[in-house]
């Protein structure tokens, strides 16, 4: 086995070395401009999209050069098991992937720590073990698509998305993301390094985890399929909607879309909303919105809290570098405190905990820790934001300061500080905060805000806020695609009057989709079952959301009335029915062909696919050309 | 069936819409070096391919060194040598890495076998495999398989494209070989030369089908070339079995014809009314050309 190991090693380590090379001129290169230790979140998203990519190529062409027909009997048609066949191979190929893109990464680190007082914590290394295993998960699955019967296989490389577009977790997720990955997607591989190619696959555990891989590519392909049979066929006929008509005249039977109120500006939505208010008071907001203007929370103003040993890769939130001064202050994971590091000379020159500054490290006690991690805000003046509380600081006087707390149990930010007119706003999962500009900034004792909204229910991110600024006060607009639970959108108008007590204008609950429920809700069709785990777990990934998860709710919590659940039914019940017909045609074994209409039944239509996919059926899989005869 | 180095029962190869092995059984005694012929698409690579274990009959079952072939261990691949017409080698590594590679793999490794074939080709231990001439490539790779010291060594047209001193010293090296071990070769080749000098088992198969399995002399008695003046009509030749070709040539008929002993053939021929036919002697190259000519499409 290490022979062989061997053997595949030297076949690539003059490439893998000379890459090596390259990289590690690149990266110092690189050092000079970015941080190595730390990438900003454009630089890490290419640096595992590249490692997945060269994964991914280097799998399929390690493997398809061993395929070759006489070339796969020179390797398979030795004395040695197949597994210890692969595991030879593999390994090198590991190697050699380490050795061409993950050691001039650690390297750089390395450095880093070793030579420079820059902070570099354990994150910092299991990041580059990050890299390595994403890449191994694509040159395991580069190895899984050149030993498939089917080209179509390739379509596994869409789970990738779930590795390579998660980035906000914590370190320790992310591994044990990876290495259940790697596992699976390792087992693939394994599994279909056969001697016999085109032999059928009738392991269970493989239909089974090859299912879970086929099953986001499938969804995503059928879903997509409704362009076809229903966007363009409406633009086609005009019967889309046409957005120049004012939003009111878009209504129909008392009913509208969600999509609609995204697709018109803020304060055409506002103005459609005022049409609701009860009089006299309809008319006075109308006029005075039609003149005013709006402020929108951006997305660059979400907020997260941050995992303690997160990847924490946003530059902005990442420390403090201010221009009047050569110091600057990075938060440490590890000592939960910012760390001041002098620009010039990259000598350590003090800390700043959440009770003041120290000078020496010695002088550090468990009371200037942060309770969460901290992110740094640098505006005219800094601020550090946890999870829950707000601090205000002062680095000419050196000086800290809590400035406001969140009281409510589970509450958490959901925005950093935002300037709104002469307010800053500030949300929670919770309310929505209104603070004087002038307090905000000047006031270094605890702050009251002037105003404040309670909403609707905990909402796991924000939902969309905008604020127009009218004579007496501001009016609020919030809609949200689960305003009013999950999958019931709706908008709200609140007026804050700058004196009394707000008041809620209209709640109007619209409908989430313009589709007809069984377009809308394709993913529970396609995959009825399975897909909803999925889709409640991951959704993000699927819809490719950047904003963090929002669950829509297993099956059993959503609203699904008796005509779609049958049309589900009958989705399943035809899957089933074509599993078994083809399984026939295929002559697939007793015990496989029982096995994949059970898969059929859970996973619905997706199976289909996997079914047309794996199986060596083979008028479909094109076995007729490949196997021309000797 | 433990007689039998090499079995197969009933198999059955399609690939596709198109048959490549038919209700073939086959039985190859220990001992001996056993020539497969076949025109191009017999299925002779493919019957290979299955009993490596590479691909599996569409039914029927087959079997070598007593084992199902659809199940063999490593230790059973151990025994069996295979050598393809490509002489596939890592052609990154020096030839003495793959020998030690090959020698750490193979427990009953013959390092004196090695190094007697070697000895008949010019390979520098230092050479990159990649270096090494098609001939060269070709020797090193039956001095390994010999080496191995397996039961059973598969040349799946071992000398093909090489060039005839090449081709000399590896059908050399093969034979004094082979008599110094106790190897069954099954030896797979278009060129009838080689067969001629090498086989001491003749396969015949053609279209999926085994036609013959005899030794070479009596491959060569089945054959008879006969040359006499009158025509023939196509009643006539039918009545004489399997006829390979008939052809006029000067005002003369060249008969060729197959599993008759020459006996039988002249009672035959006489029974027609010819009486004054010449045997002419048929080499055994000519009479496997002629078997497998016969069914060969002709350009029309």
């Amino acid at each position: 086995m290490f022979d062989l190991f061997k053997s595949e090693y030297q076949r690539y380590q003059l490439f893998a070395w000379g890459i090596c090379l390259l990289q590690l001129v690149l990266w110092s290169t690189f050092s000079k401009f970015f941080s190595v230790v730390e990438p900003q979140s454009e630089l890490h998203l290419f640096i595992i999209l590249g490692g997945v990519a060269v994964g991914v190529l280097f799998g399929l062409v390690s493997v398809s050069l061993h395929r070759r027909k006489n070339h796969w009997i020179y390797l398979m048609h030795r004395p040695l098991s197949k597994g210890r066949i692969y595991f030879a191979l593999s390994l090198a190929g590991a190697l050699l992937l380490f050795i061409a893109f993950i050691l001039p990464f650690l390297v750089n680190v390395l450095i880093a720590d070793v030579t420079t007082q820059q902070v570099v914590e354990a994150r910092h290394y299991t990041n580059v073990l990050h890299a390595f295993l994403v890449m191994l998960c694509g040159y395991t699955l580069g190895q899984f698509i050149a030993l498939a019967n089917n080209k179509l296989a390739i379509g596994v490389l869409f789970s990738l998305t779930y590795l390579i577009l998660r980035r906000q977790e914590s370190v320790l997720y992310f591994l044990l993301l990876d290495s259940m990955f790697l596992l699976f997607s390792g087992y693939l591989a394994y599994a279909s390094f056969r001697v016999n190619l085109a032999a059928e696959q009738t392991s269970k555990r493989f239909i089974a985890i090859a299912m879970l891989f086929i099953q986001p590519v499938a969804v995503v392909g059928l879903i997509s399929l409704k362009a076809f049979y229903y966007h363009i066929p409406l633009s086609l006929t005009s019967q889309q909607y046409d957005l120049a008509k004012p939003l009111h005249e878009l209504e129909t039977q008392g009913q509208f879309d969600y999509e609609l109120l995204r697709k018109h500006t803020d304060l055409e939505v506002m103005q459609w909303l005022a049409r609701d208010i009860e009089q006299p008071l309809s008319d006075t907001i109308q006029r005075q919105l039609k003149l005013a203007k709006t402020n929108t929370l951006s997305r660059a103003h979400f907020y997260k809290p941050q995992h303690k040993h997160g990847f924490y890769l946003h530059t902005r939130h990442r420390q403090f570098a201010l221009e009047t001064d050569t110091t600057k202050w990075v938060f440490s994971h590890s000592d939960m405190l910012f760390v001041g590091i002098d620009r010039q000379t990259g000598e350590r020159v003090g800390f700043l905990g959440r009770t003041g500054f120290v000078d020496q490290a010695s002088q550090l006690t468990e009371s200037n820790k942060f309770a969460d991690v901290a992110v740094a805000i640098q505006t005219n003046a800094h601020y550090v934001q946890t999870k829950n509380k707000l601090y205000q600081v002062d680095f000419e006087n050196k000086r800290i300061d809590l400035k406001f707390a969140l009281t409510g149990s589970e509450e958490h930010f959901t925005s950093t500080p935002v300037p709104m007119f002469d307010v800053i706003f500030m949300s929670s999962n919770q309310q929505v905060y209104l603070f004087n500009k002038v307090e905000f900034v000047d006031s270094l004792v605890g702050l009251a805000p002037i105003k404040q909204v309670s909403l609707d229910f905990a909402y796991p991110t924000l939902p969309e806020i905008v604020m127009a600024e009218v004579m007496d006060g501001y009016v609020l607009m919030v809609h949200d695609g689960n305003l009013f639970a999950a999958l019931k959108a709706g908008a709200k108008l609140i007026y804050l009057p700058h004196e009394g007590d707000n008041i809620t204008l209209v709640s109007k609950e619209v409908q989430l989709s313009a589709l007809p429920d069984w377009l809308h809700q394709q993913k529970l069709m396609f995959s009825p079952l399975v897909l909803n785990i999925v889709d409640n777990l991951v959704h993000s990934t699927l819809m490719f959301n950047s904003e963090p998860s929002r669950g829509e709710g297993f099956i059993w919590q959503r609203p699904i009335d008796l005509n779609f659940s049958l049309l589900i039914v009958f989705c399943c019940l035809l899957t089933v029915a074509s599993i078994f017909y083809l399984g026939k045609k295929a002559k697939l074994d007793d015990k496989t062909h029982k096995f994949w209409l059970l898969i059929s039944l859970i996973t619905g239509p997706t199976a289909l696919i996997a079914f047309l996919i794996l199986m060596p059926w083979p008028k479909l899989q094109g076995l007729i050309k490949r196997e021309s005869a000797a | 069936m433990a007689n039998y180095i090499i079995e197969t029962r009933a198999l059955h190869k399609r690939l596709g819409k198109k048959v490549a092995i038919q209700s073939l059984n086959l039985k190859i005694a220990q001992g001996g070096i056993h020539a497969v012929i076949g025109a191009n698409g017999a299925g002779k690579s493919t019957l290979f391919r299955i009993l490596l274990g590479l691909d599996a009959p569409t039914s029927g079952e087959s079997f070598i060194l007593g084992h199902n072939s659809q199940s063999l261990e490593p230790e059973h691949r151990g025994r069996i040598g295979y050598v393809n017409e490509e002489h596939t080698l890592p052609t990154w590594m020096k030839v003495h890495e793959v020998t030690a590679m090959q020698k750490n793999l193979y427990k009953n490794w013959r390092q004196d076998l090695y190094d007697s074939v070697i000895g008949n080709f010019k390979v520098e231990q230092s050479q990159k495999v990649s270096a090494l001439s098609r001939g060269e490539r070709a020797g090193l790779n039956l001095a390994m398989a010999l080496a191995q010291a397996p039961e059973v060594l598969i040349l799946d047209e071992p000398t093909l494209g090489l060039d005839v001193v090449a081709k000399q010293a590896f059908l050399e090296a093969l034979m004094f070989t082979q008599a110094d071990i106790d190897t069954t070769i099954v030896y797979c080749s278009h060129q009838m030369e080689e067969i001629e000098r090498v086989a001491e088992q003749l396969i015949v198969i053609e279209n999926g089908e085994m036609k013959y399995n005899e030794c070479p002399e009596k491959f060569s008695d089945m054959v008879t070339y006969w040359i006499f003046d009158e025509a023939l009509s196509e009643s006539q030749l039918s009545t004489l079995g399997n006829v390979l070709s008939a052809r006029i040539i000067d005002e003369q008929t060249h008969l060729v014809l197959a599993d008759l002993e020459a006996a039988e053939a002249l009672e035959k021929l006489n029974a027609l009314g010819i009486e004054a036919a010449t045997q002419v002697p048929v080499s055994l190259d000519k009479a496997i050309a002629s078997i497998l000519a016969k069914n060969h499409r002709a350009p029309k």
